[in-house]
Order: structure tokens, then C-alpha cells, then sequence
């Protein structure tokens, strides 16, 4: 009986860290935005199975003040799934000066196979965008 | 005795499942330079004593495809470094692209991801981890 509990309660504690994966949060920290800056947010699946992702620009570390101008990873990608080896993308066109730029994504899945980055970028006068800030999502 | 047993079969079954490092996936997030990006470079480096296999090693496009690179790396020498870069102009320049390794045991690799316009000029870089 002793035994019997031993293992239930090891078992237990190992099956509790497997399945612990269901729904995890990526975040940015929040980037410093200027004059005449964009914004994008990666996030790539280096796993070998699909991932489902919600991810939200955060203004000033406030979710809600901004919607995204294109996003692949949530609404705009129909509810499919970030398949193995895919990049979806959330970008702002423009994003206020002096204020934070930062993501935050909800990942359906183990976020231990996820990459996601965040760039601020200056707007080109031809046209065109170029990364002067950039940090990771974890 | 029989708890005793067990409770080994047990602790060997979770020591297996913790320094299982046969094959591991060292990998970038997807990054963007400017429109001026040209070429991407990706580096592993080496810091152990033993030189480390490489199983697969690629540059890839937000869709995962792989560009064709000069260099290959079969496996990263001990205390010394391996790259792999696409050619000139093959990366496009108005998307993100990100480096992937496969490794045995690769605990002393670290990766870097960097790309460069067509001056030499480093635009943007990244660690893979």
C-alpha cells in the first residue's frame, strides 16, 4: 500500500510537469518608440507541431490602446494553426512617439518551441522600414 | 526492497527523460534588417573541448523554406566556430528570416543570426537558443 502511494504520488508530480504546456505568455519588454517609428512582432514555431497564437500590441504596457494594421498570428489568420517551421507577424505602420511598443502573446501549446522577437523600426523617406530596436518575447 | 527497486526504476526512468541531449534544436526567432538587407549570416560557436555534430544547419524564410548558403558545417570544432551565409541578394527585402541547428548534444554551442546590407553593414542580429 506504502509502495503503491509512493509511486501514484511520483507519478503524479511527473505527469504534472508534461502537461503543464496547455496555454502559456510570451511578452516583450517595452521598446522606446520616436519620431516616425513602426512596429512588428515575429513569432516562429521551431517546434513539430502546430501552435495556435493570440498576440496583442501593448502601448505603454497597456493592451487595448491600438489594434494591429496586419496580423497573421490571430484574427487575421482565420483561427488556423502556426504550423512547424511558420512566422506569423503582427506590424504597426505607425506607432506615437515617445511612448512604449511591446507584444504579448497567449501560445496554445509548449512555448518552449517558440521564437518571437519585437522591432521598432524607422520610417524610411523612400519608403521602406529599418530596424533601429529590437529584444525577444519570452 | 521492493519500494527500493521500484523507486530506482523510477528514478532512472526521470534521470533518462532529464539528460536526454541526443539530438536538441538550437533556433532564432524570424528577424528583419531594412529594405537594403542582402546577405544573412548564421554562426555557431563552440566552447567545449569536444568538437560538436551538426545533424542539419539552415537559414530559413518566414515559411520555413530553406535558402540555398555557401559554407556547411558538419560539425562545430572545439573552441572554434562554424557559419554558414546565403548569397548575395538571395534574402528578400521585405521579409524576415530566421537560422535553425540541429545538434548532438550541443550544450556548448551558442548561435548568432546577423544580417547585413550590401555594404558589409550589420542591420540587425539575433541569438539562437
Amino acid at each position: 500500500m506504502r509502495l503503491s502511494s509512493v509511486l501514484t504520488a511520483l507519478a503524479l508530480l511527473s505527469g504534472g510537469a508534461g502537461l503543464a504546456h496547455a496555454s502559456q505568455i510570451i511578452t516583450s519588454p517595452p521598446l522606446q518608440t520616436v519620431e516616425n517609428t513602426a512596429g512588428a512582432c515575429y513569432i516562429r514555431n521551431v517546434g513539430t507541431r502546430p501552435i495556435t497564437v493570440q498576440i496583442s500590441p501593448l502601448i505603454n504596457f497597456t493592451p487595448g490602446f491600438r489594434t494591429a494594421d496586419f496580423n497573421n498570428c490571430s484574427n487575421g489568420n482565420d483561427g488556423l494553426p502556426l504550423q512547424p517551421g511558420h512566422t506569423c507577424v503582427l506590424l504597426m505602420n505607425t506607432l506615437d512617439a515617445d511612448v512604449t511598443f511591446a507584444c504579448t502573446a497567449v501560445i496554445g501549446g509548449n512555448a518552449k518551441n517558440v521564437r518571437g522577437s519585437i522591432e521598432i523600426r524607422s520610417i524610411l523617406p523612400g519608403g521602406g522600414a529599418q530596424t533601429i530596436l529590437a529584444d525577444e518575447l519570452r | 526492497m521492493r519500494m527500493f527497486a521500484a523507486l530506482t526504476a523510477v528514478g532512472c526512468l526521470l534521470g533518462v527523460a532529464g539528460s536526454s541531449h541526443a539530438s536538441q534544436v538550437l533556433a532564432s526567432p524570424a528577424v528583419y534588417g531594412s529594405p537594403n538587407q542582402t546577405v544573412a549570416v548564421c554562426v555557431l560557436g563552440n566552447f567545449g573541448t569536444r568538437d560538436v555534430p551538426v545533424t542539419s544547419f539552415q537559414i530559413v524564410d518566414e515559411s520555413g523554406n530553406a535558402f540555398s548558403v555557401e559554407g556547411n558545417c558538419g560539425a562545430v570544432p572545439a573552441g572554434f566556430i562554424c557559419s554558414i551565409a546565403t548569397f548575395a541578394g538571395s534574402i528578400p527585402s521585405g521579409a524576415a528570416v530566421a537560422c535553425q541547428a540541429s545538434l548532438s548534444n550541443g550544450n556548448t554551442i551558442r548561435g548568432s543570426l546577423t544580417i547585413f546590407d550590401g555594404n558589409g553593414v550589420a542591420l540587425r542580429t539575433t541569438e539562437l537558443r
